[in-house]
C-alpha cells in the first residue's frame, strides 16, 4: 500500500534520511525502530508531505505522493499523531475529533454519530470528557484522543509517533489494547516507536533504522527471537523492561 | 460636564469604537492565523469607502446594496492580494517582514491609484435617507445614523462569533490558529482558508469605509491615519483575539472621544501611542493575547 | 509561525568589494569637474549631495536592518532629530552661530540619545512590535514637533533660514561645490566607521543576532545591549545625515519626521541589497534619480515606490548589489554565503 524508495530528507543541510526504502502491505502494522534522533520521526513527517525529501518517491497505492501537500495526503485516507500528539488544547475533544471528520465530508457517506460511536467504543474515557478542553486531559487521555483523531482521517492507513512516550505502564497497556484493536480491524497502521515491548505486542513486520538507514527488516516474532540483534541495534536486554524515555 | 452631555460623549465613543473594532477583527484574526500583519488593511476600508461615494453619490444606487457591494469587491481583492503574494511568500518560506513590506507596497501603490481616481480632497459621504435625523434616548437627542453604525457592529461581531465558535468552519479555522501544520496533516486545506479569512477581514474593512464615510471625511489618507490606531488597539486587545478587540477597542474609543473633547487631538493620540508603546514592552499579550509577540 | 533563524536576507561573509568602492569613490571625486562642462552644474550638484546624504542615511538603516535584522520602522527620527538640533541651535537659540560644528556635534548627540530611547523601548519587544512601536514613536515626535509646546520648532512651518558659512572656523563650505566634498569625506569617513564596525566582534554579534537570536543569548550575550547599540550607532550616523541636510537645504520641516522617509530607509535597503553598506547607499542614489526623473513627469510617482517594494520583495529580496557583485567577480554563487549560517540540525 505505502512504498518508500530511496528517500533522502534533509533539514536544512543535515542530511537526515539517506536512502530509505520501505513498504507496508494493507492490514499490516509494522513498526520502525531505532534509537533517538536517528530520522523515524522525519520518515513519517516525510510520508505527511510535512518535510519533503529532497530525493526518492513516496507511493501510496500506486500514486506518486512525494510532491502533495500535507492536506491532499490525509485526504488520501492517511492519519497521522504526531510525536508530541499535536492537540487543538484550546479545544474541546469533540471539536478535536471534528476537524478530521469536517475534511472527510467530501469523500464519504459517513455520519457524524456513526464515527462518534465507533471512536468512543475504542476510548470510552473520550465519551465522559466530550465537552472538556482538550489541553485538560490526562497524557494518556491525550494519547487517546490524538489517536483517534488520526483514525478519524485515516481510513486507509494510520502513522503513529512514539505513542507510547512518556506514559505509565498501566496507561501504556491500555492503549496497546486498542491498537490490537485497531489492528484486528484490518487497520495499516506504521508504528514509529522506542518502546520495543510495545511495538512487540502489536507489530507484524519491523524496520530498523539507524543513522538515517534501514540497517534490517524482519518479521516481528523472528526478531523478539534473536536477542543479539535486539542488544546490538537497539540497546535492549531482553528479560529488562525499558522505562518510558525523557 | 452635564450628565446628558457625558451620555453623548460615551456614545461618540462608542460610534468610533464601532469602526475601530470593525476594521481591528479584519487584522487581528488574519495574524492569529498566518502570523502576518497586513498593512494594506487600511486600504480596504478606504476603498469601501471611496466605492461607496461613487456608487452611492455618483451613480444613485442605494447605500443598502452599497454595503454589500463594498464587502464583495474588498472580498475579492483582499482573497487575491493573500493568493498572489502572502500565500507565496509563505510558501517560499520568507522571513514575516517580507509580508509587511509586501502589504505596505500594496497600500502604497493603492492610495496613489485612489488619488488618481479620485482626487485628492476629502469628501464627506451622505447619510442615507432613511436613516437621516436624530432619535430621542431618554435625556440625550442622538443621530440615528450612529447609533445605526453600533447596531450593525454588534451584529456583526455577533456574526464572527457565531461562525467561530458554532459552525464546522469555525471549529477548522480555530484549529488552523493553533497548530496549522497538524491541522493540515488531518485534512485541512489551511492554504484556502487563510484566503478565505483574508477576504472576509478585508471584506469588513470596506464594509467600515463605508459606514465611516459619512462620519469621518472620505480622503486619500484615512487609510494609514487610522490604521496606526487600529495597531494600538489590536495590540491592547491581545493579537489574534476578537473579545479582546471589542474590549479594546470600546476602551480606546472612549479614551479618543473624551480625550478629543478636553484635549487637543494632538495629545490624544500621543497618549493612545504611550500607551501602546507601554504595552508592548510591559505586558506584550495585551489583554487576551496569545503570545506569537514575543521571541 | 517560525522562520527559525533563517531570514532570506544572509548577508555573506564579505570579501572587500574593492572595485566597486573604488569606483564610486573615483566617480564621486571627479562629478564636480564633469558637471562644469554642462549648463546645469549647479543643480546636478545638489542632487549628488542630496543622494550622498540619503546614501549616508541608508547605510546608517542598513546597519540596523540588514546586519543586526531588526526591521524598525522609525528611522526618519533620527535624520529629522539631527536636522531639526541643527535648525533649532543655530536659528532659534539667538546665540547666532555661524559655524557648522556645534550644530553637528548637537545633532550626532540628539542621535545617539535618541538611539539610545528607540533602543531600550524595541530592544524589549519581539519583531512584530519593533515595527509598531518605532512607527508610534516616529509618529509621536513629529506631533510633538508640529504641536510645538516649547515654541522652538515652529510648528508645522519648519525653520528656514540657516546659514551654512564655515566648519571649524577656517573651511569655508559655503559654495555649492566646496560643500560637496565636505559631504563625500564625511561619507567617506562614515562607511570607513561602518565597515569597521562590521568586521569587529560586535559586527559578528550583530550578524548573529539576526540569524539566530535564541542561541545568540544562550552562549551568553546581553542581546538587549547589543540591539541598543545598534540602534545607537545607527542612529549616530543617520543624525549625521540630517545635519548635512538641514545644512544643504537650509531649512527643516516636519515631514523630515514622517513615515515616508521611514519607508525610504527600508527602500533603500531592501533595493540595494541589505547587509552590504555599498548595496544600500546604491539604492539610494538609483531612488533619488528616479524620483528626479521620475516627479517631472509623473505627478503620482509613489506608484512606483510602492511597485518596487512589491517587485523588490517577492523577486529579488537580497537587493541589487549581489547581482552586481556576482557578476563584478565572475565567480559561481559562493557556498560560503549559506555556509556562514548556523543550520537546525
Amino acid at each position: 500500500m505505502l512504498n518508500l524508495e530511496s528517500i533522502h530528507t534533509y533539514y536544512g543541510e543535515s542530511h537526515i534520511l539517506q536512502g530509505i526504502h520501505l513498504h507496508v502491505e494493507g492490514g499490516e502494522c509494522v513498526a520502525l525502530l531505532g534509537p533517538n534522533g536517528m530520522g523515524k520521526t522525519t520518515t513519517l513527517r516525510t510520508i505527511m508531505g510535512l518535510t519533503p525529501p529532497r530525493a526518492g518517491r513516496v507511493r501510496f497505492k500506486g500514486q506518486d505522493i512525494t510532491r502533495h501537500t500535507p492536506f491532499q495526503i490525509a485526504r488520501l485516507g492517511i492519519g497521522y499523531v504526531p510525536e508530541d500528539r499535536g492537540l487543538f488544547v484550546e479545544l474541546t475533544v469533540v471539536e478535536n475529533l471534528k476537524v478530521p471528520f469536517l475534511n472527510l465530508k467530501q469523500r464519504g457517506q459517513q455520519k457524524w454519530g456513526e464515527i462518534e460511536n465507533r471512536i468512543y467504543s475504542l476510548f470510552p474515557v473520550l465519551n465522559e470528557r466530550k465537552r472538556q478542553m482538550a489541553g485538560t486531559l490526562s497524557g494518556g487521555e491525550q494519547q487517546m484522543l490524538a489517536t483517534a483523531r488520526a483514525l478519524i482521517s485515516g481510513e486507509e492507513m494510520v502513522l503513529l509517533d512514539e505513542p507510547t512516550e512518556g506514559l505509565a505502564p498501566v496507561v501504556v497497556q491500555n492503549l496497546i489494547g486498542a491498537f490490537q484493536k485497531i489492528k484486528e480491524q484490518k487497520h495499516t497502521m506504521l508504528l514509529v516507536e522506542q518502546n520495543i515491548h510495545t511495538a512487540m505486542e502489536v507489530a507484524d513486520r519491523c524496520y530498523i533504522l539507524e543513522k538515517g538507514r534501514i540497517k534490517l527488516e524482519e518479521p516481528m516474532k523472528a526478531l523478539s527471537q534473536r536477542p543479539d540483534l535486539l542488544q546490538q541495534y537497539l540497546g535492549v536486554d531482553m528479560g529488562e523492561s525499558e522505562g518510558p524515555e525523557e | 460636564m452635564t450628565f446628558p452631555t457625558f451620555i453623548m460623549q460615551v456614545l461618540n465613543g462608542l460610534t468610533i469604537a464601532a469602526i475601530y473594532i470593525l476594521l481591528a477583527s479584519g487584522l487581528t484574526i488574519v495574524f492569529g492565523l498566518q502570523g502576518i500583519v497586513n498593512c494594506a488593511h487600511g486600504l480596504f476600508y478606504m476603498l469601501g469607502a471611496y466605492l461607496a461615494l461613487t456608487l452611492v453619490g455618483k451613480m444613485g444606487l442605494t447605500f443598502w446594496l452599497a454595503l454589500p457591494a463594498a464587502f464583495l469587491v474588498n472580498f475579492l481583492l483582499g482573497a487575491a492580494l493573500e493568493m498572489m503574494g502572502i500565500r507565496r511568500l509563505v510558501q517560499w518560506g520568507r522571513d514575516f517582514t517580507h509580508n509587511l513590506i509586501l502589504t505596505l507596497g500594496f497600500a502604497l501603490v493603492g492610495q496613489e491609484v485612489v488619488k488618481m481616481i479620485w482626487g485628492a480632497v476629502a469628501q464627506l459621504a451622505n447619510v442615507p435617507p432613511s436613516l437621516e435625523g436624530v432619535m430621542a434616548l431618554g435625556p440625550v437627542v442622538y443621530p440615528k445614523y450612529w447609533l445605526f453604525v453600533i447596531a450593525f457592529t454588534v451584529l456583526v461581531m455577533a456574526g464572527l462569533y457565531l461562525l467561530f465558535m458554532r459552525t464546522g468552519l469555525g471549529i477548522l479555522v480555530r484549529s488552523i490558529a493553533l497548530n496549522s501544520e497538524v491541522s493540515q496533516a488531518l485534512g485541512t486545506n489551511a492554504p484556502l482558508i487563510n484566503t478565505l479569512i483574508f477576504g472576509l477581514g478585508t471584506g469588513v474593512a470596506g464594509m467600515a469605509g463605508v459606514l465611516a464615510g459619512p462620519i469621518l471625511s472620505v480622503d486619500p489618507n484615512m487609510a494609514f491615519e487610522l490604521l496606526i490606531i487600529i495597531f494600538v488597539v489590536i495590540i491592547f486587545g491581545g493579537l489574534g483575539s476578537l473579545g479582546g478587540v471589542v474590549i479594546s477597542g470600546i476602551i480606546i474609543g472612549e479614551v479618543i472621544a473624551f480625550g478629543t473633547a478636553l484635549m487637543t487631538g494632538m495629545v490624544a493620540k500621543i497618549l493612545a501611542f504611550a500607551v501602546m508603546i507601554a504595552i508592548l514592552i510591559i505586558k506584550p499579550l495585551g489583554l487576551f493575547g496569545r503570545g506569537a509577540v514575543l521571541e | 509561525m517560525e522562520t527559525g533563524g533563517q531570514t532570506a536576507w544572509s548577508g555573506e561573509k564579505q570579501r572587500v568589494a574593492w572595485v566597486p568602492l573604488l569606483t564610486i569613490g573615483a566617480i564621486l571625486a571627479f562629478l564636480p569637474a564633469i558637471f562644469q562642462v554642462t549648463a546645469f552644474a549647479d543643480y546636478l550638484t545638489y542632487i549628488v549631495v542630496r543622494m550622498m546624504i540619503l546614501g549616508l542615511y541608508a547605510m546608517s538603516y542598513d546597519l540596523l536592518l540588514g546586519y543586526t535584522g531588526i526591521f524598525s520602522y522609525g528611522h526618519a527620527t533620527f535624520i529629522g532629530c539631527g536636522a531639526y538640533a541643527v535648525a533649532i541651535l543655530m536659528v532659534r537659540t539667538g546665540l547666532h552661530i555661524q559655524d557648522a560644528l556645534p550644530g553637528i556635534m548637537l545633532a550626532l548627540a540628539v542621535g545617539l540619545f535618541m538611539g539610545w530611547i528607540m533602543g531600550f523601548l524595541c530592544s524589549r519587544v519581539g519583531p512584530v512590535a519593533v515595527f509598531l512601536v518605532s512607527f508610534a514613536f516616529t509618529e509621536s515626535i513629529q506631533l510633538l514637533v508640529m504641536s510645538d509646546p516649547l515654541r522652538i520648532t515652529n510648528a508645522e512651518d519648519g525653520i528656514s533660514g540657516i546659514p551654512r558659512e564655515t566648519f571649524l572656523g577656517f573651511l569655508n563650505i559655503k559654495p555649492e561645490v566646496h560643500f560637496y566634498y565636505f559631504v563625500l569625506i564625511l561619507l567617506a569617513l562614515s562607511y570607513l566607521a561602518l565597515f569597521i564596525i562590521t568586521r569587529r566582534p560586535i559586527g559578528d554579534v550583530f550578524m548573529a543576532i539576526r540569524e539566530n537570536p535564541v542561541r545568540v543569548r544562550f552562549l551568553g550575550y546581553r542581546i538587549r545591549h547589543y540591539r541598543i547599540a545598534a540602534f545607537m550607532i545607527s542612529g549616530f550616523f543617520a543624525a549625521l545625515a540630517g545635519a548635512l541636510t538641514a545644512l544643504h537645504e537650509k531649512a527643516v520641516a516636519p515631514e523630515m519626521l514622517g513615515w515616508f522617509l521611514s519607508g525610504d530607509a527600508v527602500l533603500f535597503v531592501v533595493l540595494g541589497g541589505p547587509g552590504t553598506l555599498i548595496g544600500p547607499f546604491l539604492g539610494a542614489s538609483i531612488v533619488v534619480i528616479f524620483q528626479e526623473i521620475l516627479s517631472d513627469f509623473f505627478k503620482n510617482w509613489v506608484v512606483f515606490l510602492g511597485i518596487s517594494y512589491i517587485a523588490l520583495i517577492m523577486f529579488l529580496p537580497k537587493g541589487l548589489f549581489p547581482l552586481i557583485d556576482r557578476i563584478r567577480s565572475r565567480h559561481p554563487r559562493p557556498e560560503d554565503a549559506e555556509a556562514a549560517e548556523p543550520r537546525r540540525g
